[in-house]
């Protein structure tokens, strides 16, 4: 696997998810995952071939810079080496094998992300975006730094409407930090994005009733072994 | 209170000379009853921002009040002369007297307060020249009651009324600007304003400004 690295880094969640959205949508780049160091400091890793990665990268720094993030780092690595690889968490297999994951009930929907410092603000932000449209909330995810983010599911125009109350609920109750909305999130950030236990649907349990079936077919083919010698023997020895 | 324009120079250019006696209003307006409008009165806010005109406000013929940047306010009993011209935001307070002429820009007038003819306050271009008038306040204050029967010097309204949006604003303004330098807010505006076209009109603006 010698595909192209690329790194960016902010310090808020939903920064770096609206991000991580832009990139997978400005290039073909596969998003990895978000690495997230204490410190509020959050990554998003891509991999692609080099020209996808470049492009992506420069586009997640463009955006990185409206939302008028002072520290930006970035980093274009165009062939890592394999013990990179299997020592840091940039390759697309080992976070897929370590997630192992059902299937999340609240796909195909609009992302919102509200971050706050500090826990209250989250929470009263939380109960006002349930309380004002048709959301769910899927997950939370604290950074450290104080910051923690909601992350929301719903259709994009309840979402919107959702993020807009909490917005106003956070900030009278403690500090906002950043606001997102996701209208229409890829598979890989989604898969990237976290969600409570609650809302993942676990595979249906096949195995647990094919032991009973294998016994009576068993049982069946014994029975028929035993008849069959006694009904054919006689029109074979004339 | 840069200017005083001779009154028959503008008299003439007043519109609803003949018989007219419609005022015009576009954006969020809100006019309480008991309010007399005069005719040909343009009353604009632009998107996002609201005029509140209050009970038993007089407003003369022939002005102007076009809101932006926020809501502009005229308290009950407020008086407005003819050809009065107000842009931008503030508050215009109870039973406060504008003379005609008088261009108010983005500034907030306190209540009772009496504001001469011809004046211009809140300019920003002519906001040295202000603050060099407005500080020898004693010098003017001397001159002018003889000709202004109101207790409050002239130059005051001016003084008092940038401290008045100042404190006014402080707590609201600090909040907004905060709100708005939240990353990801104006992308959410712009998209709320995308799903819904008309939700900006529709809200009351109450503490969104």
């Amino acid at each position: 696997m010698s595909t192209s690295l690329g790194l960016i880094q902010t310090r808020s969640f939903p920064v770096i998810v609206r991000i991580a959205d832009a990139m997978t949508k400005s290039a073909g780049v596969t998003l990895i995952g978000f690495e997230k160091i204490s410190g509020g400091y959050c990554t998003a890793i891509v991999r692609g071939g080099i020209a996808d990665v470049r492009i992506a990268i420069e586009e997640g720094i463009e955006l990185a810079r409206q939302f008028e993030q002072e520290e930006i780092s970035s980093l274009v690595i165009p062939r890592p080496l394999p013990n990179l690889e299997v020592v840091l968490p940039i390759s697309s297999k080992l976070s897929q094998l370590a997630q192992n994951r059902g299937y999340s009930r609240l796909s195909n929907l609009a992302v919102g992300l509200l971050e706050t410092r500090g826990f209250p603000a989250m929470v009263g932000a939380a109960d006002t975006m349930l309380k004002t449209a048709d959301v769910q909330l899927a997950a939370y995810e604290t950074i450290g730094d104080g910051l923690c983010t909601a992350i929301i599911r719903g259709t994009v125009a309840n979402v919107a409407i959702a993020i807009d109350a909490g917005m106003y609920e956070a900030e009278r109750i403690g500090e906002l930090n950043a606001v997102a909305v996701i209208p229409r999130p890829l598979d890989e950030l989604e898969q990237a994005l976290p969600v409570a236990s609650c809302f993942v649907a676990q595979p249906v349990t096949l195995p647990v009733t094919l032991p009973q079936v294998q016994e009576q077919e068993v049982q069946r083919r014994d029975a028929a072994v035993e008849r069959i010698p006694v009904y054919l023997e006689p029109p074979e020895t004339p | 209170m840069a200017s005083t324009l001779p009154n028959s120079m503008t008299l003439r250019a007043l519109p609803g000379q003949n018989g007219e006696t419609r005022y015009f209003v576009s954006g969020e307006v809100q006019v309480e009853a008991g309010a007399g409008i005069g005719a040909g009165v343009l009353l604009r806010a632009n998107p996002g921002c609201r005029i509140q005109i209050g009970r038993g406000v007089c407003i003369g013929m022939g002005s102007v009040l076009h809101a932006c940047g926020g809501s502009l306010i005229v308290e009950a009993g407020a008086t407005l002369g003819m050809g009065v011209l107000v842009i931008g935001q503030g508050t215009i307070g109870k039973n406060a007297c504008i003379g005609s002429e008088t261009t108010l820009l983005n500034c907030s007038v306190l209540s009772q307060a009496v504001i001469p003819p011809g004046s211009l306050l809140g300019d920003p271009t002519y906001g040295f020249d202000l603050h060099i008038q407005a500080e020898p306040s004693p010098a003017t204050g001397e001159m002018a009651p003889a000709t202004r029967p109101e207790p409050v010097p002239p130059s005051s309204p001016v003084a008092n009324v940038e401290k008045q949006t100042q404190e006014k604003s402080g707590s609201a303004k600090t909040k907004t600007r905060k709100l708005n330098g939240i990353p990801g807010h104006s992308e959410l505006d712009r998209l709320l304003g995308k799903i819904y076209p008309y939700r900006q009109v529709l809200s009351s603006g109450d503490g969104r400004l």
